[in-house]
Order: structure tokens, then sequence, then C-alpha cells
């Protein structure tokens, strides 16, 4: 990482409060587990699906994008029947790009995309990187990928989006919308890069059930209770309160890093059950043994600056938004 | 099925499983509607054919 400039995001920060060494091991030590979770494999691919939709693509270029990043996940990530035990399979993936496309499909009459001046294209998966602080003379910078901006037709306002695909009920997700630093930071980092007054956030939230294939609902789908989308907002005090938090845990993880301690707190056992366990559970539990971390980890460095495909994320000066929009008729 | 890993697969392939998957299931729902229809249909018998007639009875041919 060059340290001209400090790059942390939500998921860093995020890692860091949950468990130290969680955080050391992932953002520190770079490493991941050899084989992704399913969880997040899905989640990503049907992002990828998601992104292609309001990028103006049709619904089998939304398939082959889901299908592109299952593949790059590596060989069987995702079981192919939607009748095997994990809920989360490709066949389950695309029909649930089916049923978003025709649940929003109408509804999104409502909603203009934004376009980008410099690219012409929507706001859709749009990196970011923001200032936040200064440690020890260097800038900090808060990065992260905006799913979309959209222009709401009957208020007039812009709102950033956030897709989220959960294995939970649709509802216990909605319920989290705040205190959520995830949707306070990226409102706000939205309006900080591109210098615009971002009215607040729809959550676009997708129940991945287990429901079986065939019965009540033919491809496994309720639309109407898989799918809700939930607008939250943030005052000022809001967002004050969250840079507050946001500039406490910062420091408390460069300060540790500084101190190039051999290992960091663990939070056990909190941290070690959460989400269907930490994927860094084996390794804690052998004291950090290197024959574990040989056989089950990769080392791959977090480079956020090229969050973008490569591509360095332009200055808010480059892509601050004129009165570009896409008002189709 | 293919036996083929997931990663290996065209997008054509994967959809052409799916649509195989499907008609799997549609194929097994058939049969278990048909099985279900088998059960739940009380067969009758033959209907018996009873002759009012007296000397019909008493020699035995009910079809005369």
């Amino acid at each position: 990482m060059p340290r001209d400039v400090i790059y942390v995001d939500h998921s860093t920060l995020s890692t860091f409060a949950t468990c130290e060494e969680k955080g050391r091991l992932a953002y520190v030590e770079h490493l991941r587990p050899l084989e992704t979770g399913k969880p997040l494999v899905f989640g990503t691919a049907f992002h990828a699906a998601v992104a292609v939709i309001y990028s103006g693509g049709s619904q089998s270029e939304a398939h082959a994008a889901f299908l592109a990043e299952v593949r790059k996940a590596g060989p069987d990530t995702l079981p192919l029947s939607a009748d095997s035990e994990e809920k989360r399979s490709v066949e389950r993936g695309l029909y649930l790009i089916d049923a978003y496309i025709e649940k929003w499909t109408p509804q999104d009459i409502n909603w203009a995309d934004v376009l980008r001046p410099d690219t012409g294209e929507p706001y859709v998966e749009m990196g970011f990187a923001v200032y936040i602080m200064n440690w020890r003379g260097v800038p900090v910078m808060l990065v992260g990928k905006v799913d979309r901006i959209r222009r709401n037709r009957v208020d007039g306002q812009l709102y950033n989006w956030e897709t989220k695909t959960t294995g939970s009920a649709v509802s216990y997700y909605v319920q989290q919308t705040r205190p959520n630093h995830q949707i306070t930071g990226y409102k706000w980092a939205c309006q900080e890069f591109l210098k615009l007054n971002i009215a607040g956030t729809i959550l676009d939230v997708i129940h991945v059930s287990d429901r079986k294939i065939g019965g009540k609902f033919p491809n496994g789908i309720d639309i109407e209770k898989d799918f809700a989308r939930v607008e939250t907002r943030r005052s000022t005090t809001d967002v004050d309160e969250f840079l507050y938090d946001l500039r406490h845990i910062t420091t408390r993880y460069l300060e540790l890093q500084a101190l190039g301690l051999r290992r960091w707190h663990r939070n056990a056992p909190a941290a070690c059950y959460m989400y269907g366990g930490c994927h860094f559970r084996d390794l804690c539990n052998s004291n950090l043994n290197p024959m574990i971390i040989e056989n089950k980890y990769r080392r791959e460095i977090w480079e956020p600056w090229k969050i973008n495909d490569g591509e360095l994320m332009k200055s808010p000066a480059k892509i601050s938004l004129s009165t570009s929009q896409k008002e189709e008729g | 099925m293919v036996e083929k890993p997931l990663s290996e697969m065209s997008d054509e392939e994967i959809i052409a499983e799916i649509q195989t998957l499907r008609e799997r299931r549609a194929q097994a729902r058939e049969r278990r509607q048909v099985e279900k229809d088998e059960k739940g249909t009380v067969k009758k018998k033959p209907e018996e054919k009873i002759s009012d007639s007296l000397w019909d009875m008493l020699t035995g041919d009910e079809n005369a």
C-alpha cells in the first residue's frame, strides 16, 4: 500500500471493529481463504447482473454477467441445481434475476438514470475516494463503490442505491437501515465526491430463499416477499456522528498497525461464529500455524485505488455533475 | 447431466442444463400426479346385470 495515501473502506473498519485480529489477518497480512464463501460469490454475481440491468443491458446480458462472476470464483463454487442443499445455486440466481426484472421494471418509471458527464454512462458501480482525516501527516481516504445514483421523477431529488442479497428475510434487513455506517458513509461519500446533494439512500434488498422449486412457487421465488426497497435519510447530525465514529475507528486501526504487534486482540468467541463463522477460525484455533496459512489461504494485496477495473479513481473535479440526466420520455 | 465443472461450461451449456433440470422436474411432477390420481380413484366393479326374468334366473342365463 503506498504510504503517501492511506486507504480504508467500510469492510476494513467493520471487520476490525468486529475483531481486531480478523482485521489484521485480512487487511494487514492480506490473507484470503482459497475458497470464496458462497454468499459472497452469489452476492457479487447478483450485483453484477443488477449493474447490467441498470446500465441498459438485456435480461440475457444480466444472466451472462451473473454467470461470468460465478465462473470467476472458481470451479463449482456454487451448485448448478436449485434442488441442491445449498440455496445459493446458479439456477436460483438466474430465476432471481428474472423475478427482479419482473418485480421492479414497472416501478422504474418513477426513476431516471443520471449520466456521468465524463463517460455518458449511468452512474452504476461508481468507485469513490473521499478524504476523511490526516494521520501522522498522511491523508486517509475512505474508498468504496456506490451501486448507482438515480433521480426520483416525483420529488426531483437524487438518491444513491445500495443492493443487498440476504439469506435472512428482507424485513430483517430493512430494520437495519439506521444506524448503519455503510449507508450513512456512502451517502456522505457520494455528496463529497460528486459535490451533489443526495437526498437519501434506497436500500434494494433481495432475499435468497431455500424454497423448494416447483412447489407453490414454480421457481421458488415469492415475488411479493423476496424483494423490498426502502428509503432512508440522514440528517447533518447523523453524518457528523458517523464521521466521529469513522475517525475514531480509523485512528485505532492505524495506531495498532503502527505498533507492529505480532498479533492483535481476538474477539472470541463473539466474532468467531458470526455470519456462519469466521473464515479465520481454523487459523486462530491453530495459533497461526504457518502450514494452515499455506494450505488454506492466499495472499492478495488490497489495491483500492484500482477499484474501477484498474482505472484510477477520477477526482471529483473531473466528474462533477452538470445537469446531464437521462430523462427518457 | 454434463460432468464438467461449472467454470468450464459455456453460458449456453449452463442454460441447457437448467432447461433439462426443469423438464425432469416437470416429468417427475407429472408422474407423481398420475400416481396420485390412480391412488385416489376407486375402481368400480363391472355392473352386474340382473335379469328380472324368472325363467332366466332359473336357467342361470342372464344374458338371454
